[in-house]
């Protein structure tokens, strides 16, 4: 897999589902302001509902909007309100000379790197905007200076990528918009693929292995000791094997069949919004 | 026994605990089984506290599962429930637990995920792999 595939990944999960948010968007802008919008596609699925008598159907495309909406905007704004929790809670654990001693490391003019004083053994990037990597005491005495350099730059590549705000993205389209399969899959292979290439950036950074490799040995070691719950983000697929692959074997290359019956439905019923668009268009 | 109340910007044991509390835990960690008195007299040593006041501490540590007590003749015995080890392990892992708790529902990109996923020959492989490249370097 290559950065290209992932990017692709990413921008038609974003292309199917801003067309359709879009779409839903107008509709209840619509609705609420009385605008009479025969160019959107649900007021064109009414009208078709209603040409084949099925009339008492529109309540359920209302209902089915309205859902999708709301629920989307209850996971932004929940998501805002746990991050924002979460960033509080970090400051309070703050190790104030480390956070400075890593900054100046690595030359981070806009503290991108916060050190918390915690036992437990991670290193993590969150923030949509301004992405931060936060580092554990845990893991800074855990590791060599080599292995956390390692981390470090595994790190960095998510965030230069912002890696959480594209995450969160899937994430919400493939959990919102559940009608068009394939967005989960995009969802599941699309993080897999960004730990995959971040390890890639890390060990050509090093011009090795050796050190991510062995940071990564310690830590699935103390994780599985320390029974730590790392399965708490909601991934459904795990990525620790394929990188474990790429590291034994950089050349071999991850690849994935599309399902493609899940591909098709997708495909389906997306042509099919689309057609509703387009001869509302005409 | 979960330490509701977890004080951030303490250090050592007061952070579990209040001032008093910390330095009988850490009386009793350092002995067998001590009386009331016995814990008293320690505290004593750097400065004077009152009898009750070491007494109404020390049951409600008892209260909370932190202390057990024992009656033995005319005098009670105190004992903490877990080493200090286990409870500072036990601390950390509940802290833990808790901020991973707020995590899952926070999108961020962290070096590892479902560990118990994880294929052990796989594993394997990659030790043996860095083993060699380590021995090369």
């Amino acid at each position: 897999m290559t950065k290209r595939q992932s990017s692709l990944m990413f921008i038609v999960s974003l292309v199917i589902s801003g067309t359709i948010f879009l779409q839903m968007a107008l509709y209840v802008i619509s609705m609420l302001a009385g605008w009479n919008v025969k160019f959107n596609i649900v007021e064109v699925c009414h009208s078709t509902l209603k040409a084949f008598g099925l009339s008492s159907l529109e309540y359920v495309l209302d209902a089915l909007v309205i859902y999708t909406l709301l629920f989307s905007l209850w996971k932004m704004v929940s998501q805002l309100i746990y991050a924002t929790r979460m960033k509080k809670r970090f400051q309070q654990y703050k190790e104030k000379v480390l956070t400075i001693e890593m900054n100046e490391t690595y030359e981070s003019k806009n503290e991108d790197f916060l050190v918390i004083s915690y036992p437990g053994t991670f290193a993590i990037t969150m923030g949509f905007i301004h992405p931060k990597i936060i580092v554990t005491t845990g893991l800074i005495n855990l590791l060599t200076e080599d292995e956390l350099k390692a981390v470090i730059a595994h790190e960095n590549y998510h965030k230069v990528n912002r890696d959480p705000l594209k995450i969160f993205l899937l994430s919400l389209f493939s959990s919102t918009l559940g009608y068009i399969p394939i967005l989960k899959w995009f969802n599941q292979k699309y993080r897999i693929i960004q730990e995959v290439l971040a390890d890639e950036f890390a060990i050509e950074k090093q011009e090795t292995s050796v050190n991510l490799g062995s940071a990564l040995l310690k830590m699935l070691k103390v994780g599985k000791l320390e029974k730590m719950p790392f399965a708490y983000a909601s991934f459904a697929d795990t990525s620790v094997n394929y990188r474990i692959e790429y590291m034994l074997n950089p050349l071999t290359d991850v690849q994935w069949k599309i399902p493609l019956k899940d591909a098709f439905l997708s495909f389906v019923i997306f042509i099919l919004i689309c057609i509703f668009f387009i001869y509302a268009l005409a | 026994m979960l330490i509701r109340k977890f004080k951030i910007n303490e250090s050592g044991l007061n952070r579990f605990f209040g001032p008093l509390e910390a330095k009988i835990m850490d009386i009793l960690w350092n002995d067998v089984e001590m009386t009331i008195k016995d814990v008293q007299q320690v505290l004593d040593l750097e400065k004077v506290t009152n009898f009750n006041t070491v007494m109404t501490v020390m049951n409600r540590l008892v209260e909370k599962g932190i202390l057990q007590k024992r009656v033995e003749g005319r005098s009670s015995l105190y004992k903490p429930v877990q080493t200090r080890a286990e409870f500072l392990s036990a601390q950390s892992k509940e802290m833990t637990n808790e901020l991973m708790d707020e995590f899952g529902n926070v999108v961020v990109s962290h070096m590892l995920d479902a560990l118990e996923d994880v294929d052990d020959d796989l594993v394997a492989k990659l030790e043996q792999k860095i083993k060699e490249l380590k021995k090369d370097m």
